[in-house]
């Protein structure tokens, strides 16, 4: 194999893309022509640091753009937390919401006056019905009925 | 740059293809992403390709044999979309310097905490350095070395991809390695092992 066609062919044995017989010829000829070996040697070189330099991670959110941007739809991850509540959630939610309403309008509720007593329900009445009390006349004491002054 | 088009409407076909769509987006992204970086070489151009493939995937999803990989297909809409933008770019800005800082500025992933600090140095330059290479090449051999060394397509397959033959996808790959091989030997002697030094 002379230089020039081991230089057409080194990147293609590099990538595995020979078939063996042309393999081996790329191989036995590195292995005693220091020029070519370098060749070869800067072509697994480069080769490898193309991959290694390629390991970025997905960048944040780029995800969820694509999908906003094609199916109109967010992964659940993006979701805000209270968007992912369960169904059952939502309801237990509502229920404790009712309990408290019903409970703070039962504590909100004015509370009604006292039964009258039976003295002032007597007076009301009185009042009510337009009399005076000062004109109902005062019974007389029992001892001053029966005493004499005079002879 | 966020692209917000939607191709579908919300009509039972839609529907149909949405769960199937949304798994594929979940299983190739980050595929995707690793070729759009190492294509565009930077982490901004990256994204948009790979938004606006998976937009265009989207529309013509109807068109997808689902008996062939996904991930092929996205690459073809992929590697068609870099390569007509590179061709658009290319008539009306020349490759500058400027591009250096885009190169060597964009994020890198932190290395392997076992790596020394010299070692992260060196390969950051050595990706920076591959990055420039890649830019200052012609777009098809640029596509075709990216998903033999990215992807690690096979010629056959990137043969598919790009609509090509197995030969040329051959021819492809050497002149672009042979490329970055000559353009980190004069560019950056420094970063070239001993072994596979002049």
């Amino acid at each position: 194999m002379t230089c020039s066609l081991f230089k057409r062919l080194v990147d293609a044995y590099v990538d595995s893309e020979l078939d063996g017989a042309e393999a081996m010829e790329v191989w036995r000829h590195a292995d005693h022509c220091p020029d070519c070996a370098r060749e070869l040697a800067r072509a697994r070189y480069v080769k490898v640091k193309m991959e290694e330099g390629a390991g970025h991670g997905l960048p944040d959110g780029l995800e969820d753009r694509i999908l906003l941007a094609t199916t109109g739809s967010v992964s659940p991850a993006a979701k805000p937390e209270v968007l992912r509540r369960p169904v059952w959630a939502w309801g237990l939610t509502a229920a404790a919401a009712a309990a408290f309403a019903i409970m703070a309008i039962a504590l909100l509720r004015p509370t009604p006056a006292p039964p009258p007593t039976t003295a002032s329900a007597a007076e009301d009445s009185i009042y009510s019905e337009g009399f005076d009390p000062l004109a109902i006349p005062i019974p007389a004491p029992a001892s001053a009925r029966t005493a004499s002054f005079g002879p | 740059m966020n692209i917000n088009i939607r191709m579908w409407g919300d009509d039972k076909e839609s529907a149909a293809v949405r769960p199937a769509f949304e798994e594929q987006v979940r299983r190739t992204s980050r595929q995707a992403y690793a070729v759009a970086r190492r294509l565009t070489g930077n982490a901004e151009e990256a994204e948009d390709l790979v938004q606006e493939s998976f937009v265009r995937a989207y529309r013509f999803y109807h068109r997808y044999d689902p008996n062939l990989p996904f991930a092929s297909w996205l690459f073809r809409i992929m590697t068609n979309l870099h390569i007509d933008a590179a061709r658009r770019r290319s008539r009306f800005r020349l490759f500058s310097l400027d591009s250096q800082s885009e190169a060597t500025g964009a994020a890198y992933e932190p290395a392997d905490p076992a790596d020394s600090p010299e070692t992260r140095l060196l390969d950051q330059e050595v990706d920076a350095s591959l990055n420039l290479g890649l830019r200052g090449m012609n777009p098809e051999f640029r596509t075709a070395l990216v998903l033999s060394d990215v992807e690690g397509l096979s010629y056959e397959e990137i043969a598919e991809v790009m609509e090509c033959s197995i030969g040329t996808v051959r021819s492809r790959i050497h002149r672009a390695r042979k490329i970055l091989r000559e353009y980190l030997t004069q560019s950056a002697p420094h970063l070239i092992p001993p072994e596979a030094g002049r």
